[in-house]
């Protein structure tokens, strides 16, 4: 650093060049890597950007799900992200909660978390989806969607699709289930 | 050029203040159009702590309940995300707005990666340049403007070292699985579309993707170059462009308000300057913060 950043900082206000040190140290130890044994903990605003820093495991096939609002398919381009981010990240979520049962798999890690920290177990259950809520997930996408795409929907699905692709670099429906249908 | 006019930002406080405060402005703007401001979101029933230790602590508090369904509090705090940067645009002098906007802005980046169920990290970084301003003297306001591109040059170098360390830079097929499994629900729902034939013939041809990826992370790499001097932050502005361009169009994201924050906090003393001239950032009072 040409111009002494730091040293500027030191000389104006030590405390500060202290906490915009720490932040950036912490932040750092925070990185998520196999080789980083403080990596586990999430600590924000403290953050790396390590999405798509690990190879990938899967070669060819994936899913896509497939949103259906009155029989239409719903799917909004990239420049759409925020129209779209609010049902695109939770339908997954709620994938991930279906397939376990409509249960919230995290809660019995946080239960051994806070058991750890000698913390309260019954937190577990605030920082956790309950069965409940994730039952009630068709109802709010429905109604959530009605508002979004400002039109009152009478029937969302949702499939989720495993597929492939071929040589031609095409995509290949393998087979497809039924998410949700309210 | 001289080194002193080329680190001074103070002199352009109230411009800085008028773009940044345009900006916040319009990240909302963009989140009540697309439908995503709190009191827009009819009471999410999943949420997603994601082992963050200050989203347990922040879901723990009962605040995201109070400000989830309590209507007086959801439109406030909505609307307060409005409203607080178009105060600290008219009333650049007082500090109170801008420690009332940060504090508010970081309720919300929990709040909102609480309840989209994703960490977007992007926002940290918008919250990170909101700071600078709640400095009392022009000096430390200058100190701290510089910190903020200082960190964004930290967060693309480790974004990239991590992308070494990790592994991710030397998978062969990195780019072609990218498009594969990132963008597997744009070809499913658009199979006809201009931009699924194109993604068709660069799966057929995967060496562009490939080496997309990698000219990707190298850019992220270049910000290295951002420790030393400020020479060539007008390229590095453009690089931030790039990544941002390529991530949306092969991970189906759009973190535009990370590219802005970018440009925001490259941009040189020259700039400002210039911009400081154009009516709308005008200077309205001198310089002079008060409590």
């Amino acid at each position: 650093m040409r111009d002494n950043y730091f040293k500027r900082l030191w000389q104006y206000n030590k405390l500060l060049c202290l906490v915009l040190f720490s932040f950036v140290t912490i932040s750092t130890l925070l990185s998520k890597s196999p080789y980083n044994p403080y990596s586990a903990v999430i600590f924000s605003p403290f953050y790396t950007w390590d999405m798509f820093s690990s190879p990938y495991l899967e070669q060819n096939h994936t899913t896509a799900y497939e949103l259906i609002c009155d029989g239409e398919t719903i799917y909004l381009p990239a420049y759409l992200d925020h129209k779209k981010m609010f049902y695109s990240y939770t339908i997954a979520k709620f994938d991930h909660y279906a397939a376990q049962d409509y249960t919230d798999d995290r809660y019995e890690h946080y239960k051994h978390k806070l058991m750890r920290l000698h913390l309260d177990t019954a937190y577990a259950k605030v920082l956790s989806n309950s069965r409940q809520d994730i039952l009630r997930y068709p109802a709010w996408l429905k109604s959530y969607l009605s508002r979004n795409l400002d039109r009152e929907l009478n029937n969302i699905k949702v499939y989720k699709h495993y597929i492939h692709y071929d040589g031609q670099g095409r995509q290949q429906v393998d087979s497809s289930i039924k998410l949700l249908d309210q | 050029m001289n080194l002193v006019a080329e680190e001074n930002f103070s002199e352009y406080r109230s411009t800085i203040v008028k773009v940044t405060m345009s900006y916040f402005i319009g990240i909302f703007l963009l989140r009540l159009f697309s439908v995503a401001l709190p009191f827009q979101l009819n009471q999410p029933v999943l949420h997603n702590v994601n082992f963050d230790f200050t989203e347990g602590l922040f879901m723990a508090s009962g605040l995201p309940g109070l400000l989830l369904h309590n209507v007086l509090a959801n439109w406030i705090f909505s609307f307060s995300l409005l409203l607080l940067p178009l105060l600290c645009f008219f009333k650049s002098t007082a500090r109170w707005p801008f420690f009332l906007f940060s504090l508010i802005f970081f309720i919300y980046t929990l709040f909102n990666n609480l309840y989209v169920t994703h960490q977007q990290h992007y926002l940290h970084f918008a919250w990170i340049i909101s700071l600078p301003f709640l400095a009392r003297s022009d000096k430390g306001f200058n100190l701290l403007w510089q910190g903020a591109r200082y960190y964004a040059c930290w967060f693309y170098t480790i974004a990239f070292l991590l992308k070494v360390i990790n592994g991710g830079f030397f998978q062969e097929g990195f780019g072609e699985i990218t498009i594969k499994t990132q963008m597997a629900n744009y070809i499913f729902a658009h199979p006809h579309s201009v931009q699924t034939h194109l993604y068709t013939w660069l799966l057929q041809h995967p060496f562009w993707l490939n080496a997309g990826a990698q000219f990707t992370f190298l850019l992220e790499g270049l910000f290295l170059i951002g420790f030393f001097t400020r020479r060539y932050d007008k390229w590095l502005i453009l690089a931030g462009f790039l990544i941002f361009a390529f991530t949306a169009f092969s991970s189906d994201v759009f973190f535009i308000e990370q590219f802005c924050a970018i440009a925001i906090t490259f941009a040189s003393p020259a700039l400002w300057k210039k911009w400081g001239k154009w009516r709308f950032f005008k200077p309205l009072t001198p310089n002079t913060v008060t409590n």
